[in-house]
C-alpha cells in the first residue's frame, strides 16, 4: 500500500524531532511513506485573508498531486490535516466542478488516526525493547487533532484515547486528565505570547494535578508552545515546573530501542534527560 | 478578548457591524473549533469568525489587534516567497513589520541553537503555481 506523506512546513524545522521520529517508527513497522512531490504550504489560517483563490487553492494543489499519484495522504500536522480534508470535502461537495476532473479520490488522514489501527498497536507491543514505565504522561491532543469531528473522524472528541492506547502498547501508562483538547494558543505564540503563557500555564497545572511527569502530544505547534513557554511560566508563577514535552513518535521510537534518540532530546528546551535517566542515551537497544 | 464568542454572535444578529469588525475578539480567536463542537444551536462559530476576519481585511477596518494582523501578513509574504513557511523567515518578517526586535529573543536564540530554525529552509520548485494563486 503506497502512502503519500505531507509533512507540512514545521516538520523540517521546529518539529524536526517529530518528523525524524515518525520516520523511525514507520520504518520499524514496515510502513513506507513517500513525500508528496513538490508539496506546498497548506496556508493554515492566514490564507483565508489573502487573494480569493488562495484558501482553497493552496491545499488543492497538494490534493491534485496526490490524486494523480493515485494514493492517499497522511500528515503529522493537525492544522494541515484540517485544511487538506476540509478543502477536499468542499471540492467534492461543491455543486459545480471547481476543478475540472478532480474527484477527491485521495483521502487525507492525520498521523495519529493512521497509527491507531489495531495492527499497529500489536506490532509495536511485539517490538518493545526499552522499558519506559517510569514515564507517566498526560496525553495532549490539542484542538485540531480531534475537531471538527466530521473531518477528523473522532466520535469521542471530548475524551479521545488513541495516544493512550498506543503508549499503552509500549508499556507507558498515561494519566487521565480533563484538558486533553483545550487549546494551547496555537498561532498566537508569536503575536500574543502572553495568551499562550496563560493557556499553557493551565495545562501544566492540570498535568501536575493529574500526577504526570511529562506531556505527550501529536501536534508540532502544541509541542512548541508547551516546550518553549514552560520555563517562562515557571519563572512568572514561581512554581517549579518540569514537564518534558514529547512527540508521541519520539517515545514510541525510544521504546522500540532507537539508539539515536538523544539527537531529538537536544532540540527540546525542557530537556528530557533528567526524566529519562539512563534511558536517555537509548541504552537497552537490542536490535 | 473584548467580546466573548456568544456576544459576537449576538452582535452580528443585531447588526453591530463596525463594533464586530473592529473587535480584537475575532483576531484572538485561535480557530480551536471548540465553539462549533459544543454549540447547542449548531452554530459554526468558527466559520463565522473566519468570515468576519476576512470581511474586516476586505473593508480595511482598523484591526482590533494590529500584531495579530501583522503576523498573518508576514505569514502570507513568507508563503509567497517560497511556497512553504520558513519559520525564521516568518519571525524576521514579523519583527521588521512590528519593530518588536527584542521580543522572545532568549527563546528564539535557544531554538536556533537547538537546530529548530534552519537558516535555509526548503522551497517549492514550481513557485509559479503559488504565485498564480496569490493573483487569483
Amino acid at each position: 500500500m503506497r502512502i503519500l506523506y505531507y509533512p507540512g512546513c514545521s516538520i523540517h524545522s521546529s518539529a524536526r524531532a517529530y518528523g525524524e521520529s515518525t520516520e523511525v517508527v514507520c520504518r520499524a513497522l514496515g510502513i513506507t511513506f513517500e513525500e508528496l512531490e513538490d508539496w506546498n504550504c497548506c496556508g493554515a489560517k492566514s490564507a483565508q485573508l489573502g487573494a480569493a483563490g488562495l484558501f482553497a487553492g493552496l491545499p488543492a494543489r497538494n490534493l491534485i498531486v496526490a490524486e494523480q499519484a493515485g494514493a492517499d495522504l497522511v500528515t503529522p500536522c493537525p492544522a494541515c490535516h484540517q485544511r487538506l480534508a476540509a478543502t477536499r470535502a468542499a471540492l467534492v461537495e461543491a455543486p459545480e466542478r471547481l476543478i475540472p476532473g478532480y474527484r477527491g479520490t485521495a483521502k487525507v488522514t492525520h498521523l495519529l488516526k493512521f497509527l491507531s489501527d489495531a495492527e499497529v498497536a500489536e506490532q509495536l507491543a511485539a517490538r518493545v525493547v526499552t522499558k519506559l514505565n517510569h514515564l507517566n504522561p498526560v496525553c495532549y491532543y490539542g484542538c485540531l487533532t480531534v475537531r471538527p469531528a466530521h473531518l477528523t473522524g473522532y466520535a469521542d472528541f471530548e475524551d479521545p484515547h488513541d495516544m493512550e492506547r498506543l503508549l499503552g502498547a509500549v508499556g507507558i501508562v498515561a494519566r487521565p486528565w480533563s484538558y486533553k483538547t483545550d487549546c494551547c494558543g496555537a498561532g498566537l505564540n508569536v503575536p500574543r505570547p502572553e495568551v499562550v503563557r496563560e493557556l499553557v500555564a493551565r495545562l501544566y497545572d492540570a498535568a501536575l494535578e493529574a500526577g504526570a511527569n511529562c506531556i505527550v502530544t501529536c501536534c508540532p505547534l502544541c509541542q512548541v508552545n508547551l516546550d518553549i513557554r514552560q520555563q517562562e511560566v515557571a519563572g512568572l508563577t514561581g512554581k517549579a515546573i518540569y514537564l518534558p514535552v514529547f512527540f508521541l513518535t519520539e517515545l514510541l521510537a525510544l521504546a522500540l530501542g532507537h539508539a539515536d534518540a538523544p539527537r531529538w532530546w537536544r532540540t527540546h528546551l525542557v530537556h528530557p534527560s533528567a526524566l529519562l535517566g539512563g534511558v536517555a542515551a537509548g541504552a537497552g537497544a537490542a536490535a | 478578548m473584548d467580546h466573548l464568542p456568544h456576544q459576537i454572535v449576538e452582535m452580528v444578529q443585531l447588526g453591530f457591524a463596525q463594533e464586530v469588525l473592529a473587535s480584537s475578539a475575532i483576531w484572538v480567536c485561535t480557530s480551536c473549533e471548540a465553539c462549533a463542537a459544543r454549540c447547542p444551536n449548531g452554530i459554526d462559530v468558527g466559520a463565522m469568525m473566519g468570515a468576519l476576519r476576512k470581511m474586516a481585511v476586505r473593508r480595511r477596518t482598523q484591526p482590533g489587534d494590529g500584531n495579530i494582523v501583522a503576523f498573518h501578513t508576514s505569514f502570507l509574504a513568507a508563503l509567497k516567497s517560497r511556497g512553504r513557511i520558513g519559520e525564521l523567515d516568518l519571525v524576521l518578517r514579523y519583527k521588521l513589520r512590528t519593530h518588536l526586535f527584542r521580543q522572545d529573543l532568549p527563546v528564539g536564540l535557544a531554538m536556533l541553537r537547538r537546530g529548530r530554525l534552519p537558516l535555509f529552509p526548503s522551497r517549492v520548485r514550481r513557485l509559479r503555481d503559488i504565485r498564480r494563486l496569490f493573483r487569483s
